[in-house]
């Protein structure tokens, strides 16, 4: 029976649409904006962008120079609260007392200047003092104390209002007179000043959420806050002061928020006794629309600053548009509700989001594949050649690749991140090498006997002779792409040129090595050739839109590298010298399976491992590509169909392509998924990435004094 | 309109009969090796039918009738041309055997010159058959369109054309009790004058009364149900020829791959339920049937599996008896107990295993 009639009745079968569709229209590029970190800051500011064309829309001259003059003001005041108020919420509490310290202070400063006829420049230090104590006062309450924050706060709120009250109650009218002041230009530059056409407010608050960026992102203690607000047993086990850094967040939050009731002073100087009154509803609005959860633990300056742009806007719209006395109150209410409620949706939803939305298949069209079938005449016909290939360090963990170095012996990289060594001639005795901590996959020896090997996860490492690690590889040139591709996060195979430069591979930069066979779901040419050039210890992509770039392999000639492409079932040439330098083109065009390794072989031929077999069932889905991305929707990955992996084989091929041998395991076997295949001295070594143990089959015909290393870099002086 | 508009809100959202869900092998169906480990008293051909005619158990092999002898040993009864696909044995050691296109013979006991029933098979071939009574034979056709050993068309074409047939033996009369089912192809007597048959594409055994009014018995098998047959003290017991699969699942609702994959694909490397565990390089694979260390995982998902299931009076499983993902003996097609015996058939490895039961 014929094995699949597809190869004959392909090509006209996919839709014109279909076609189209995959390779004009970029749908990978959803799933790769959305795994980006700066998606969640991005909303509120869409929600902003959103806010201002409403507003201009609906009230005229929104953006008129007095409008924007005065609302940039405001905005700088507010901006100043809302980072104090974001250093609070993000250390996992909260802060209701600023509208009353923010009134405090403005009597504050209003009394040092106009009737103590301090000086402007000492008035501000004590002011900001005032803040700061009403600030450590919550912060003993909540940090030391562990008293509930909201319930905390909401009573200083109370007491410091009243105060606030009382004050304004005895004074009266006296705070503020007509009479000389102290330093008055510099008051009037802090109420009405501007630096290059921006309100020097807004140039102060714009310094300070610089400073504030860089503390919180970049400095220690501004980790500890993020750390007490995600986890305040784990920061504790950590040995971070949690009460210490609570304390400081408040002290910190009262001190900004005297900061922005000077300016206020400097504007408005009023002393009225409703000053302050309900702006903590309004910072609290700001920084939760901002995406920062009131949980704590999660949060930026920028989400804040975004959040609190688009309710000042608001509410300054809102203002023009004259509503009725509490309406914009029940707005913001109701954006408030609404803010909350996207919020928590989007964090518990946008990890489905974006599992949902990131594979993204394309349409594949497979050349007619060969027929394995025994009795075909086929080079690939199907044997058991492998059956007489005895077990080497059975209980492996996944060898993918082995080399034997200069001394005769193996070595070989296991799942758990160990280079394992095999002592030669015998390899009975095995020790572990060394532990690179990724997980290596493709090996080599270099002339000093160092061996190079790809990590996975990590990059090109050379592994010493005395067990040094060193990186030598793990960036290249970005691309222009979504995807910080600049990174190497998972290296296949290598291999080195007798100059020295080391060409290996990096099989997909949209996946990571542990979701591989995603990866086979896609068909996309996610993978690249890297060279690495030891002289300048620089790294250069030298090929791109590779399907699943694997085995590496230099020509007997040095003039060009093989470089294997799995999912494409296909063998591509990149040549490196000579008068075709830089030219990439396909070698072996269609292989029955899916190439992986590829070494030299001793009769001045090669090797490549077929990690699996292509399937007429996967095939037909290759190019059905709606199909396929349904099925990664609807069903569970474990269930997912997949290139078939059934049975392991090796090929042996010549400079010409020509295929001169096919190995195949038995069914039953033992050597299911063969990623690598290694001669030397007569024998064959092979590995499977999941499986457990080495291979050795001798080979009769083969020269039982070659090696490897010697191939490379000729006899050991 | 309600049910239009329900099975477009179940489309859209995945629920109800559109859900992908594939009830998990747990309570009854809670996995063992069972079946992998019992002990094996015949190996030959592809034994498909299995079933005690008085005091001797025979069974089935292709063209092939073979009796079990006592000392183990399988001895040819007869050779026919045509490959046997339902056979049913009745305490005076008559055993009915029915035949592709050949109608139903019987052989052995007292009544071999009996003439065959006037069954339409259509297209099709009986599926398995029953003595429910002295002088009366259910028989039951799995498609009238598609053959017997044409059962993953059956499945892919989403064909429901079984039909259930009641025979009078001394009459050769046959009635068809009920149609339009999808492939019917286990019967037994309830014991209460009704019919229990399993439907094999939907997954469920079905109780059908004289005048052919149906009514669920057990539903959302975990597999699909085979042929049935009664257990001593009560009870009843169940081959499942196959397991659910997700992607199977996934694959029956996409039209447009379905109906390319039968035409462009031999039926052998279908995305379709199989008796055999995969061997060839170019079955379809899941991502849970990699092989790690060389072995495929015992939970991986399969599209083979070996699954008997026993039932109370009332057809409720009780417990099962499994070959799990990594085991060989799969595609159990009947079972019969007989003495202190289960004997059961698993066409996916050629064998006839005997199961010592607690």
């Amino acid at each position: 029976m014929s094995a699949s009639s597809l190869a004959n009745n392909a090509p006209a079968k996919a839709s014109l649409l279909t076609r189209l569709r995959s390779r004009y229209v970029p749908d990978h590029l959803f799933g790769e904006v959305l795994a980006k970190p700066w998606i969640d800051t991005s909303i509120p500011g869409l929600l902003l962008i959103l806010v201002l064309l409403l507003f201009q829309v609906a009230t005229p001259d929104f953006f008129g120079a007095g409008s924007l003059a005065i609302l940039a003001r405001v905005l700088g005041e507010y901006i100043l609260l809302a980072i104090g108020q974001t250093i609070v919420v993000i250390g996992g509490g909260i802060d209701l007392s600023v509208g009353s310290v923010f009134g405090l202070c403005n009597f504050l400063a209003l009394a040092l200047i106009f009737q103590a006829k301090i000086h402007v420049l000492l008035a501000l230090p004590i002011t900001l003092l005032l803040g700061a104590a009403i600030g450590a006062l919550n912060g003993v309450l909540v940090g030391y104390l562990r008293l509930r924050a909201f319930l905390t706060t909401l009573v200083t709120l109370i007491i410091v209002r009243a105060g606030v009250d009382l004050w304004g109650m005895i004074a009266s009218a006296g705070l503020v007179s007509d009479t000389d002041i102290n330093g008055s230009d510099i008051f009037d530059f802090l109420g009405d000043g501007s630096v290059l056409g921006v309100p020097s407010s807004l140039v102060v608050a714009g310094v300070v959420a610089i400073c504030a960026h860089v503390f919180l992102s970049r400095m220690r203690l501004g980790w500890h806050i993020f750390a007490v607000g995600g986890s305040r047993r784990s920061a504790f086990n950590a040995g971070i002061h949690v009460r210490r850094t609570v304390f400081l967040t408040y002290v910190i939050s009262g001190t900004l928020t005297a900061f922005a009731a000077f300016f206020y002073a400097a504007r408005l100087t009023s002393a009225a006794l409703s000053s302050g009154v309900g702006m903590e509803l309004v910072v609290i609005a700001g920084t939760v629309l901002g995406g920062i959860s009131l949980g704590g633990g999660r949060g930026s300056v920028a989400k804040a600053l975004l959040g609190t742009t688009a309710i000042v806007c608001i509410n300054n719209g809102m203002l023009r548009m004259n509503l009725a006395v509490g309406g914009s109150s029940i707005v913001l209410g109701f954006i408030l509700l609404f803010a909350v409620i996207f919020d928590i949706r989007w964090n518990k939803n946008r990890h489905k989001l974006l599992s949902r939305s990131y594979i993204s298949t394309i349409w594949v069209q497979m050349p007619p594949c060969p027929s394995i079938e025994p009795g075909s005449g086929s080079p690939y016909a199907r044997n058991e050649k492998l059956r007489g290939a005895k077990p080497l360090g059975i209980g492996l963990d996944g060898p993918e690749d082995m080399v034997i170095d200069d001394e005769g012996n193996l070595f070989t990289g296991t799942r758990v991140g160990d280079v394992v060594k095999f002592f030669g001639p015998d390899f009975t005795r095995q020790e572990v090498f060394a532990h690179t901590g990724g997980r290596p996959l493709g090996l080599q020896v270099d002339k000093d006997g160092s061996i190079v090997v790809c990590v996975a996860g990590m990059g090109l490492y050379r592994v010493t002779k005395n067990r040094q690690i060193l990186p030598l590889s793990v960036q290249t040139n970005r691309s222009f792409s979504i995807i910080d591709d600049s990174r190497v996060r998972y290296a296949d195979d290598l291999d080195i040129a007798p100059d020295g430069k080391i060409y290996y591979s990096d099989p997909t930069k949209r996946y990571e090595a542990s979701e591989w066979l995603t990866d086979a779901l896609e068909g996309r040419g996610n993978g690249r050739l890297i060279c690495y050039d030891p002289s300048d210890g620089k790294s250069r992509t030298v090929m791109t839109d590779l399907v699943f770039a694997n085995g590496v392999c230099v020509m007997w000639d040095a003039q060009s590298v093989l470089v294997a492409e799995t999912w494409a079932a296909r063998i591509s040439r990149l040549w490196i010298a000579g008068p075709q330098k830089g030219k990439r083109e396909v070698f072996i065009a269609d292989l029955p399976g899916y190439p992986d390794n590829i070494n030299r072989s001793s009769d001045g031929n090669y090797w490549v491992a077929l990690v699996g077999m292509r399937s007429p069932a996967f095939d037909l889905s290759l190019s059905m590509p709606d199909f396929r991305k349904r099925m990664t929707r609807r069903i569970a990955p474990d269930n997912w169909l997949l290139p078939n992996m059934f049975t392991g084989s090796l090929i042996k091929f010549d400079a010409n392509g020509k295929i001169l041998d096919t190995l195949w395991d038995a069914p039953d076997g033992s050597h299911p998924q063969i990623t690598s295949v290694r001669e030397h001295k007569g024998k064959l070594f092979i590995g499977g990435i999941h499986n457990d143990r080495i291979g050795v089959l001798d080979l009769k015909d083969a020269d039982p004094n070659w090696s490897g290393y010697e191939a490379y870099w000729g006899k050991k002086s | 309109m309600i049910t239009p508009l329900r099975n477009l809100w179940d489309n859209f959202r995945g629920s109800g009969p559109a859900a992908l869900t594939v009830p998990p092998m747990d309570g009854a169906f809670r996995p063992n090796m069972a079946i992998e480990t019992a002990a094996v008293v015949a190996a030959s051909g592809e034994p498909d039918n299995i079933a005690a005619a008085g005091d001797a158990v025979f069974f089935s092999s292709g063209g092939q009738l073979l009796r079990l002898a006592v000392g183990g040993r399988a001895e040819v009864v007869e050779t026919y041309a045509e490959p046997i696909t339902a056979m049913a044995g009745a305490a005076d050691g008559t055993l009915a055997v029915a035949r592709r296109s050949k109608g139903i013979s019987f052989v052995g006991g007292t009544r071999a010159s009996l003439k065959s029933p006037a069954v339409d098979c259509g297209q099709g071939d009986v599926t398995a058959m029953a003595f429910v009574a002295e002088d009366t034979l259910a028989v039951v056709v799995g498609s009238e369109v598609n053959s017997a050993e044409a059962w993953r068309e059956d499945l892919m074409q989403l064909r429901r054309a079984g039909s259930v047939w009641l025979c009078d033996l001394a009459s050769a009369r046959a009635r068809k009790l009920a149609g339009d089912l999808g492939y019917p192809y286990g019967v037994v007597g309830d014991g209460g004058g009704r019919l229990v048959i399993s439907e094999a594409w939907q997954t469920r055994l079905v109780r059908i009364d004289g005048g052919g009014g149906l009514n669920t018995v057990v539903d959302n098998l975990p597999a699909y149900p085979c042929r049935l047959a009664p257990a001593a003290g009560g009870g009843y017991w169940l081959a499942l020829f196959a397991p659910r699969n997700q992607l199977v699942e996934f694959v029956l609702r996409e039209t447009g791959y379905r109906e390319r994959m039968m035409r462009e694909i031999a039926r052998d490397y279908w995305v379709s339920p199989s008796l055999t565990p995969p061997e060839s390089a170019l079955s379809p694979m899941q991502e849970g049937g990699v092989k790690i260390g060389g072995a495929i995982k015992p939970w991986a998902p399969s599209l083979s599996y070996g699954l008997i299931a026993k039932l109370d009076r009332s057809f409720e499983p009780d417990y099962s008896l499994h070959s799990r993902a990594s085991g060989r003996r799969h595609g159990v097609t009947s079972v019969v107990e007989f003495g202190k015996r289960l004997l059961a058939t698993s066409k996916g490895a050629g064998v006839v295993v005997d199961i010592a039961l607690q």
